[in-house]
């Protein structure tokens, strides 16, 4: 057997490693039964959507199902806001994967599905998220400044447990100072983490980790001194800047008292998050300007009232199957009283044409704006796939 | 001897299949998607399948085949990437380097070339056994390897050769 070989053995390994324990898989076939079973209702036109009025208990609560337009909508309430982190003058936060890195303040995140060819020019940076990257690649013309500052959030499959012994760091800067160097481990802010270092194309390439943390951050700076107080900056957050949790409430989703028909929206928001999340994680979350802020709610306001509570308890699925994330929207209006709205994006499909294309079109526009505020796949794997999903705005 | 019932056997197999799935799709959490769907499959006709003298095989199989299927159809539409997208300058000093430059060109190979190379080396499946999996015939499977080490090798090759 050859290096190579070996090495491939090695690799599938310890990714087999990292499979997922403790997974309850027959609970998990349970729950896709029970959502086939009621696609198939669906398909065969056995589940009619009917408006139920029911003593409101907290607020109202309206559910729309569209398994088409595959969102799920839900209001529960009331809900508390949390904590923000405050990123020092002339920075802005980021976060992935629960920790948190203070940018440049110009730094952007220009690849949103309703802008996905704005890069910008060579003197700002971007922040990318992991599917920006094939986004763009597919929809943009190659960018006139191939060469960019950036931080790239990754995942690994893998946390980082051992291995080879890396470096200790030295006393300062955690990344070596030399290209190609071992890569070093040490604290930063409390957490242990390794950091490696290449010189590719005339700019510095920093490959930073949590240990534990199967995420990946990767620097593409001008200077060291860019990354480096990038990297000294990282901490770990449980609410990320815009007051999303970074790990999936265990309320989204959840029923919250009975329901009437009327405004999604109770009252008139001042202030609106979106968080959207991927097998029980932050994917990212965004505020909304006052324009989406509108968009938004008034693509609420148009979806009228639609199941009852007890199908959507028997239609909740765990996270993990629902592989087309989750958009948690925060809305606030200006007492300070909060409202969160949940969108479900199913990726099971129902086969285009067949069925669910008049709820498709209740959240049509929902979906479609959206997608154009949240800037990673959530749009794109959720809302785009079939003819009769809209586009987002480009 | 009674055949299992599907839940002795996925509380017997599960994790085992868990791990091939990780190791295929090379993201925990679409693994848990995919051995779900197949066990699903498998369900649906479970006294037929528990009769079968390995039915390990045969749900192996389904897990293989869907995750073909899945990565073509995804690769029309979107390309979701567990791994940080491909970049120059990748530390190759240590073992630790190699294999994340590895996970980045296996995440680059078609998809069965991928399962080529993981049902060869980490599921131990002869050609034969690969081939029966994949519907295909041998001597695909020795092409499909064949060019996927090629490819995995050339990318090594070069990103050491980039190094100062």
């Amino acid at each position: 057997m050859n290096d190579l070989e070996t090495l491939l053995r090695e690799h599938f390994s310890a990714e087999a490693d990292g499979a997922t324990r403790d997974v309850d898989l027959v609970g998990g076939i349970r729950g896709l039964r029970r959502n086939r079973r009621h696609r198939r209702r669906v398909v065969a036109g056995a589940a009619v959507a009917a408006a139920v009025v029911v003593a409101a208990v907290a607020v109202p609560l309206t559910v729309i199902t569209s398994h088409h337009g595959r969102a799920t909508v839900v209001t529960v309430g009331p809900h508390e806001p949390v904590g923000l982190a405050k990123p020092p003058p002339g920075e802005r936060a980021v976060t992935w994967a629960g920790i948190q890195f203070y940018v440049p303040a110009g730094w952007l995140q220009p690849l949103s599905l309703s802008n996905p060819c704005a890069l910008p020019s060579l003197d700002r940076g971007v922040v990318t998220y992991p599917s920006d990257t094939p986004v763009v690649a597919m929809r943009c013309p190659p960018p006139a400044h191939p060469v960019l500052q950036q931080l790239q959030f990754g995942d690994t499959p893998i946390p980082y447990t051992g291995g080879p012994d890396p470096a200790r760091a030295p006393s300062g800067s955690l990344c070596p100072d030399v290209p190609s160097a071992r890569p070093q481990v040490g604290e930063i802010g409390g957490l242990s983490a390794m950091c490696s270092r290449n010189w590719s194309r005339g700019q510095w390439v920093t490959t930073f980790q949590v240990l534990a943390v199967p995420s990946v951050y990767v620097l593409t700076t001008n200077t060291k001194a860019v990354a480096d107080a990038i990297v000294a900056s990282a901490h770990r957050v449980s609410v990320d800047e815009n007051g999303c949790a970074v790990a999936q409430p265990r309320n989204i989703g959840a029923v919250a008292g009975g329901g009437a028909g009327g405004p999604q929206v109770v009252g008139t928001p001042v202030r609106g998050v979106v968080c959207s999340y991927k097998a029980g994680r932050l994917v990212v979350g965004v505020t909304l300007n006052a324009e989406e802020l509108t968009r938004i709610t008034s693509d609420l306001n148009a979806l009228p009232a639609r199941y009852t509570p007890a199908e959507l308890a028997a239609q909740k699925v765990p996270s993990p199957l629902d592989s087309g994330g989750l958009a948690s929207i925060v809305l606030t209006d200006a007492s300070g009283r909060t409202q969160q709205i949940t969108v479900q994006g199913l990726q099971f499909g129902v086969a285009p044409g067949v069925a669910g294309a008049t709820q498709s079109a209740l959240t049509q526009a929902l979906a479609a704006d959206l997608g154009g505020v949240l800037p990673t796949g959530f749009g794109a794997s959720a809302f785009q796939e079939g003819p009769t999903a809209q586009l987002p705005r480009s | 001897m009674a055949e299992p019932t599907f839940e002795q056997y996925v509380a017997s197999r599960g994790a085992s299949l868990l791990r091939l799935a990780t190791v295929l799709t090379g993201d925990p959490h679409g693994a848990q998607d995919l051995v779900q769907t197949a066990l699903l499959k498998a369900s649906g006709r479970w006294r037929r399948v528990s009769r079968l003298d390995h039915p390990d095989a045969y749900v192996r199989k389904i897990i293989v085949n869907r995750y073909v299927s899945d990565r073509r159809r995804r690769s029309s539409t979107e390309l979701v990437t567990a791994a940080v997208p491909e970049r120059g300058g990748v530390d190759m000093v240590d073992q630790l380097g190699v294999r994340d430059e590895l996970r980045r060109v296996l995440a680059t190979l078609a998809a069965r070339q991928r399962a080529v190379l993981v049902l060869r080396y980490y599921a131990d499946l002869g050609d034969a056994e690969i081939a029966a999996l994949l519907g295909c015939g041998e001597s695909t499977v020795r092409s499909q390897a064949s060019r996927a080490l090629a490819t995995v090798r050339d990318r090594l090759e070069t990103v050491r050769a980039e190094e100062p």
